[in-house]
């Protein structure tokens, strides 16, 4: 499957507005591009940027300049929290098939297989008539990214989806992002303090901080030519973090 | 796992046609269920002025119960959702303290008037409340913080009210807190026809909301991303929600808990979320609700009644600790 730049970013200003005139820049000046087929995790450390980055991305707050182009719509998954609890897995699924309906929300049998295949493509379909509240958090975060696949966007971006997960929960949302980006050609953007997952799932890694504009590799490139050794390494504490 | 949604519909209804005709059988006078149905039909009852005291006073007073809970429950229901807060509803947010203020003013401040003055004032000061909410709304994106901004609003009109009493005659004052009380007869079968325009066409455009409800449950940058025009959505809920508050405010006076806790009631019967059951099932329990307390205000034997904020409190206080205390066996609040 051939590659694509499907996000392409030059000289982006992100931040926000916090007031009518005065602006919090949050880094001056971003050039990326995100492939499809791939998977690429933004890492860095607090406060360097990834929420803001991520929230600009999705559109829900507005870059302050630069160039930003996107081909095509965005699946988002988030770790804020919401009030889904009393809502069906499906219902919830159902609910990425928002801009596809009409004005009631009634769904069509195009939007039932849609559904359905992102169920079963995150491995939940058996649990499509449960409350999400009856769900473990792995579950939960499955549900969420079957939302956005069912959203059938060519990006999915995560905002820290293995955050509050157990070790082998952890694994598996990643194994199954890489597999769809990798089966269905998606570009997956996922945000993450889990560098070892990262490493070892990610096909591409995006390193960013204030200071330096954003590094971009594979995670062999990057090993290999001592950047993520000098991008986490901890001067304070004398040792990696 | 999901429950169905049929045995709700089927129950509420039932009750809600036993409670209707309950409704026109007691009173002062109690009138058999025979020849209820027998005048609602059009034939002549065992005693002639009978057909008078359902027709022309509660029937009206029945359906006004019945659209009153409705669109309160509803406007409750659409306000914890767009908030994320279950404690949010009506009362809450100022819109009946707005309405309230502005029967205040007419009532001790001018000769009562005619009924339309004291509800075209109700519908002014209801709207002045959601006018300075969706201002705010535009420049406050924090839903808490708004509605903080609500009750705030509500303890301003509340305090002005209290300063209009102090100034007022005491048989002024007496007016205004006997329609303080709330009541369902407020509606006679003249301004039947007005009331029912305005409840029916509010409930309607609550309806055409459900889609963007249920995104609302996900949070508003979910919504957002989903397609949902959220400040758009806002203000098309905060003025629905203004349109039902005032109207039932204007002609019933303000009543208590049926916004508040019904929505709650609905989801523990229904067991779900989703607005697509919710939003009728909590139309349906609202108008029961209002129908029972409507029921319970009579006193039996003297033919006096009860004040129905007495009634529609004591049954929606217990309801709204019950889901305190239980949050955490509640799935919609995990």
């Amino acid at each position: 499957m051939e590659k694509e730049a499907i996000i392409v970013a030059n000289g982006l200003q992100i931040g926000y507005k916090t007031s009518h005139r005065k602006t919090n820049v949050v880094n001056a000046s971003l050039d990326f591009e995100l492939l499809s087929g791939e998977v690429t995790c933004l890492l860095g450390r607090n406060g360097a940027g990834k929420s803001t980055l991520i929230k600009t991305l999705c559109g829900i707050i507005s870059p302050l300049g630069g160039e930003l182009r996107i081909k095509g719509g965005i699946g988002m998954v988030l770790t804020e929290k919401t009030n889904a609890g009393g809502l069906t897995v499906y219902d919830l699924v159902s609910l990425g098939r928002y801009r596809q309906t009409g004005f009631f929300g009634a769904l069509k049998e195009d939007d039932h297989l849609a559904i359905r295949e992102s169920l079963e493509a995150v491995g939940i379909a058996d649990k499509s008539g449960s409350y999400m509240s009856e769900l473990s958090d792995g579950e939960r975060q499955k549900a969420m990214v079957a939302k956005a696949l069912a959203q059938e966007t060519p990006i999915i971006i995560l905002d820290e989806p293995t955050a509050f997960l157990d070790v082998t929960s952890r694994v598996e949302i990643m194994l199954l992002l890489r597999s769809l980006s990798h089966e269905k050609g998606k570009a997956v953007l996922i945000s993450t303090h889990d560098l070892d997952n990262a490493v070892k799932w990610g096909d591409r890694l995006w390193l960013m901080d204030k200071k330096t504009a954003l590094r971009s590799g594979t995670p062999e490139e990057l090993n290999a030519s001592g950047t993520l050794d000098e991008f986490f390494y901890s001067p304070l504490k004398g040792r990696m973090i | 796992m999901k429950r169905n949604a049929t045995i709700p519909y089927i129950g509420l209804g039932a009750g809600l046609i036993l409670l209707f005709l309950a409704n026109l059988m007691y009173g002062s006078v109690r009138i058999p269920a025979f020849d209820v149905v027998s005048i609602l039909l059009g034939g002549s009852p065992g005693h002639q002025a009978w057909s008078h005291i359902v027709l022309e006073s509660r029937l009206p007073q029945a359906v006004t119960a019945l659209l009153g809970g409705a669109a309160l429950a509803v406007s409750g229901l659409m306000l914890q959702t767009l908030f994320k807060n279950p404690l949010a509803g009506p009362s809450i947010l100022g819109i009946s303290d707005g309405a309230n203020l502005g029967v205040a003013i007419v009532m001790i401040y001018f000769s009562a008037g005619s009924y339309l003055t004291t509800i075209f004032a109700a519908f002014i000061g209801a709207a002045v409340v959601l006018l300075v909410i969706i201002a705010f709304s535009r420049k406050v994106r924090n839903n808490v913080m708004l509605l903080i901004i609500g009750i705030m609003m509500g303890y301003l009109a509340s305090s002005i009210i209290s300063i209009l009493n102090f100034r007022a005659t005491a048989d002024k004052v007496h007016q205004y807190v006997l329609w303080g009380m709330g009541d369902f007869t407020a509606v006679s079968l003249e301004k039947l026809p007005y009331f029912t325009l305005f409840a029916v066409a509010g409930l309607i455009a609550a309806a055409a909301l459900i889609k963007p409800l249920n995104a609302l449950l996900l949070g508003e940058s979910y919504a957002a991303n989903l397609g949902v025009k959220v400040r758009r959505v806002r203000v098309a809920i905060l003025l629905v929600t203004g349109i039902l508050t005032a109207t039932v405010t204007a002609f019933c006076g303000p009543i208590s808990f049926i916004g508040l806790a019904v929505p709650h009631m609905a989801r523990l019967i229904l067991g779900s979320s989703n607005h697509k059951q919710l939003l009728p099932v909590t139309l349906l329990a609202g108008a029961a609700i209002a129908l029972l307390c409507n029921l319970l205000t009579i006193v039996p034997g003297n033919g006096q009644m009860l004040p129905l904020n007495a009634i529609t409190s004591i049954i929606g206080a217990p309801v709204i600790i019950y889901v305190i205390m239980n949050r955490k066996n509640i799935q919609y609040f995990n």
